[in-house]
């Protein structure tokens, strides 16, 4: 299993290096001049050249994109920005917690009401419980985040007044844009437990379980859950990369200052470091969730981790 | 025979399905009983209504899409179909117990084997985990594996093995009435032998009552002290072994036995039985077996007969049965 987990921590690399070269290249292409922008329509001609040489746009391509990914991957230098000077590692460190709050703490509230829903909606299939529970899915899925975002802002930071409508501070500031954040991935996860539940639970294995005069609570918990488990973990990896993407919007409606705004205002500004460094960083995060999205599924299913653990084996008797 | 006070007493037992709009007929009065340390065959074709009854035993028909409509389900003394659902989980897998038609399936592919057995152990004797652990370890043994595979998965064992790890956990809590339905359809004709020896040997040490449910008249021959032979959720002949091999009375049952191949005697094709069981949502007015019989008179056609009394060991649906019999040894059915 170490084997296993090394061997895709180094599978990592490239997929990083892929992600850089990429997010390089489509910024080299993308018009717009940052010395423009950062010297207003007012400058000469001259002004211009200068300040393009000074942050190095003049260079060739290739020469750029090897210094980029020298200073990111061997001295862990994300650079600064263009127009405040401020390094953007520190920028990201100070913002990238608050995203991750964000974003994990509406993972939290997405699994754990839309796994509970769509259990009790499998196990009381076309019931009352199970029609509600796929209306409320079914509007999760339809309601765009960013209206929905705008509708609490309206009725409880400006009408009830029980919440701060913008900004950052203490828990107060995370509630609105967490539950908003949340709907999106409660309803796919509620969908996807109650299909993968409905699968197993007419399984042979359950009516064995309940041959051994289990009660239907344990039936569903030891038996049929764990072995439901596993589409549900990869949809919650799938889930996790979009309330990611689902935050970069949210914050922007919350002016929540986290990595997201952080990167929409910085492309909006053409301020290149910023930009890549921030899609590096949440690489690296998709990277590594990915990665514990496969731990979680050998830690379910023994077969998955038999077969990781076999593949480990063939290499080496390949190596011998 | 037929004594009210058996261990086990079916009577009139009868479940029907809803599927699609339409009732289907399952089990249609089946009446049976069955004494402690003895095994009862049910004999009859895929959809004959044969696990319907172990697992209305069980109380484990699919809910809502199965009712048991009528009858009583006797097991000594108590009727299990009046049971609470908190009393019948004490039944299950401690008082009766079932094993599984496929063990490719029944076994929970993401738990300890071991730990599958321990948790019925666990549940009905309120150990420990660790003693139960060593119970299970010993059944283990019991059935002929390993104990230090206690740790391994399903994915891990042949066939043979599950279905020896299904029984093990069916035999974990020494249960009074065990349910075999079709314990070895899914294995191979060596490991049959095998498992088929296993469960006689367990039987007998536990004085055990057994169902074992096969379509396999080779396994009752060697296994069963009665036979009741199932038909359309109907039992058409029901006796003691010798009786229903050596002198089967129903059509049916005559036509069930002249499908195995005679090896003594060179044969180019197997006798079958001519047409297919009846639509169980529109089963035949009168005897469910009419359309396929080459006996069937316009009064069977009519009206269902009734378990006749053949002799003290044999009861048989069939009015032409004494005639039949009579014929029989003269010619070819």
């Amino acid at each position: 299993m170490g084997r296993f987990v090394l061997k895709r921590i180094l599978q990592m690399i490239p997929v990083l290096l892929m992600v850089a070269v990429l997010i390089f290249t489509i910024l080299y292409f993308v018009p717009g001049d940052p010395a423009q922008i950062m010297l207003g329509s007012t400058a000469t001609k001259y002004e211009l050249q200068q300040m393009r040489e000074q942050l190095g746009l003049t260079r060739p391509f290739l020469v750029q994109l090897g210094d980029f990914l020298y200073q990111t991957f061997i001295k862990f230098d994300l650079g600064k920005s263009y127009l405040t000077g401020a390094p953007v590692g520190a920028e990201i460190a100070a913002r990238l917690p608050r995203t991750l709050i964000l974003g994990v703490a509406s993972m939290v509230l997405a699994f754990g009401i839309g796994i509970p829903l769509g259990i009790t909606a499998a196990i009381h299939q076309n019931g009352w419980g199970d029609r509600i529970s796929m209306i409320i899915a079914l509007l999760g899925v339809s309601i765009p985040t960013f209206w929905l975002a705008l509708m609490f802002v309206l009725l409880f930071a400006l009408k009830l007044r029980w919440f701060p409508s913008s900004g950052i501070g203490g828990f107060k500031y995370y509630v609105l844009p967490t539950v908003s954040l949340c709907f999106g991935g409660l309803a796919t996860q509620a969908r996807q437990s109650r299909s993968s539940m409905l699968e197993v639970i007419r399984a042979d294995y359950v009516v064995t379980a309940r041959a051994k005069g289990l009660s239907e609570r344990e039936v569903i918990m030891r038996h049929a859950l764990p072995n439901a488990l596993n589409p549900i973990i990869t949809l919650a990896g799938n889930n996790l990369a979009v309330i990611f993407g689902g935050s970069i919007v949210i914050e922007n409606v919350f002016s929540f200052p986290g990595i997201g705004q952080y990167m929409i205002t910085a492309i909006n500004q053409r301020d290149y470091p910023i930009v890549r460094g921030c899609v590096v960083m949440l690489a690296i995060v998709f990277a590594v969730i990915m990665l514990l999205v496969d731990i979680a599924y050998a830690f379910n299913d023994p077969r998955i981790k038999a077969r990781y653990e076999n593949s480990g084996r063939k290499t080496k008797v390949k190596k011998a | 025979m037929n004594s009210e006070k058996a261990f086990l007493n079916i009577e009139d037992l009868v479940v029907e399905y809803v599927s699609g709009g339409k009732t289907v007929h399952a089990v249609n009065g089946v009446t049976f009983d069955l004494e402690k340390g003895k095994t009862l065959g049910l004999v009859g074709e895929t959809g004959a209504g044969k696990t319907t009854i172990a697992k209305a035993i069980l109380r484990l028909l699919p809910e809502p899409q199965a009712t048991v409509k009528n009858g009583r389900i006797m097991l000594d003394g108590d009727d299990l179909l009046t049971f609470p659902e908190t009393k019948m989980r004490n039944v299950r897998g401690n008082v009766v117990t079932m094993v599984f038609q496929d063990p490719m399936t029944a076994l929970n592919p993401i738990m300890k084997v071991g730990d599958q057995i321990a948790e019925v152990i666990k549940k009905h004797q309120k150990l420990e985990n660790k003693t139960s652990r060593e119970l299970a370890q010993e059944m283990l043994e019991m059935v002929g594996i390993p104990s230090a595979r206690y740790d391994e998965y399903p994915h891990q064992f042949s066939g043979g093995m599950k279905q020896r790890v299904v029984i093990a956990m069916a035999l974990a809590c020494n249960p009074q009435l065990l349910l075999a339905d079709e314990p070895t359809t899914a294995l191979d004709v060596t490991i049959q032998a095998q498992v088929l020896d296993m469960m006689e040997d367990l039987k007998n040490k536990y004085n055990t009552a057994m169902i074992l449910i096969t379509h396999d008249l080779g396994v009752v021959g060697r296994m069963c002290d009665d036979v009741a032979v199932i038909y359309a959720g109907e039992v058409l002949e029901y006796g003691t072994r010798k009786e229903i091999f050596l002198n089967p009375c129903h059509p049916y049952t005559i036509g069930l036995f002249g499908a195995i191949p005679d090896l003594s005697v060179s044969t180019r094709r197997l006798a079958n039985i001519e047409g297919l069981p009846p639509d169980p949502t529109n089963l035949p007015e009168g005897c469910c077996f009419s359309p396929r019989c080459s006996y069937a008179t316009d009064e069977c056609r009519k009206n269902k007969p009734s378990l006749q009394k053949i002799n003290d060991d044999h009861l048989c649906r069939c009015p032409l049965a004494e005639q039949i019999r009579s014929g029989k040894n003269g010619g070819e059915v």
